[in-house]
């Protein structure tokens, strides 16, 4: 759109790009404002362009070394492995072995089912990072019939039902056995506490 | 320079410095993804609860570690040297590269066994109980 007279109009004219736009003063007010000081308002853009970059950088970032950087946690799995590895020790075709009765408190859980409960990686030194605890109820009355001394480190079971990142985790499992013609509740508690992070 | 010359420019920083964003991003995840460390651990730790959960009378157990001794070979260590199990201390060693490793231990001490590496596989055999120490100690079978 052309005007016959640009003085008495009084257009101002802007060329954006290929084209050229004319705006009588009228309209004269925030757009041309604008466009007057579009190098400004690109610069103030890129500044916020940055901190856009930056936010979600740090965010990219934080959330990678956050994910990847945390330990592969497999004590609870290690429990498990452990408690099914105490019940094999433990009991023979459903039969408890007759000598864990006679005389609970001379087995030595450890040296009976050959475990090694020390950690003997750099950061732990041979530091015990396993716990077990072995309990036996009557099936009928559910009393209390017996318990084997708790081998590794005790203070490890104590966590069992707390929630926490760097707290032992533990796996608990009942089995129903016989001794001789007597029924029999054991109860196996296992708690793994090593906690070591990537490049450690 | 004439003004659109300028503006097309401008155009062209702004697409480069996305593109370059976007594409240090997307390298780092990758780098942190396919990390040896993280393969270090998962390797070490796969290994020991295989060891953990091996009972007298195993004839053969593997595990397919393929994406592990690849990237230790990348960082030259091979496969025979990235495994090392410490009987004696209880401990799986995993080395991906020549200035990393990963150590973790396992509890099972009633047992001896023989492990190999037979091309992408990681292998425990002849796992007898302790007692019946019919394989003499520390055997690695040396087979690729």
């Amino acid at each position: 759109m052309r005007y016959k007279n640009a003085d008495e109009t009084n257009f101002l004219k802007k060329k954006v790009m290929n084209k050229e736009i004319t705006f009588p003063r009228k309209v004269k007010s925030k757009s041309i404002h604008l466009l007057s000081n579009r190098k400004a308002d690109e610069r103030v853009l890129s500044i916020y362009l940055f901190i856009i970059y930056i936010i979600v950088g740090i965010g990219i970032v934080s959330g990678v070394i956050l994910f990847y950087g945390s330990p592969l946690d497999v004590r609870e799995r290690e429990a498990g492995v452990l408690t099914d590895a105490v019940i094999d020790c433990l009991v023979d075709g459903g039969q408890l072995k007759k000598n864990h009765l006679d005389n609970p408190n001379s087995l030595n859980l450890k040296e009976f089912c050959k475990f090694d409960f020390r950690d003997n990686t750099k950061k732990y030194n041979g530091e015990e990072r396993y716990a077990v605890k072995v309990e036996l109820y009557d099936f009928d009355t559910g009393e209390l019939k017996g318990a084997l001394p708790v081998a590794g480190n005790k203070g490890f079971l104590e966590f069992c039902d707390a929630e926490g990142k760097d707290i032992p985790k533990c796996n608990k499992k009942e089995v129903y056995v016989l001794y001789g013609p007597a029924k029999f509740i054991l109860k196996i508690n296992s708690a793994v506490n090593k906690v070591q992070n990537i490049g450690e | 320079m004439n003004k659109r010359a300028e503006i097309l420019h401008e155009h062209i920083i702004f697409l480069v410095l996305n593109v370059v964003f976007f594409s240090v991003m997307v390298l780092f995840i990758y780098l942190q993804a396919s990390s040896v460390h993280l393969l270090e651990e998962e390797t070490a730790k796969g290994i020991a609860l295989l060891i953990d959960v091996a009972k007298p009378g195993t004839e053969e157990v593997s595990i397919n570690l393929k994406d592990f001794f690849e990237k230790a070979e990348k960082n030259g260590v091979n496969r025979l040297n990235s495994i090392e199990i410490n009987k004696e201390m209880n401990l799986v060693i995993v080395r991906g590269s020549k200035k990393s490793f990963f150590e973790y231990g396992y509890f099972n001490d009633g047992i001896e066994f023989v492990y190999s590496v037979k091309g992408d596989y990681f292998e425990l055999k002849r796992v007898v109980e302790i007692k019946n120490k019919d394989i003499e100690e520390g055997v690695v079978e040396n087979e690729i």
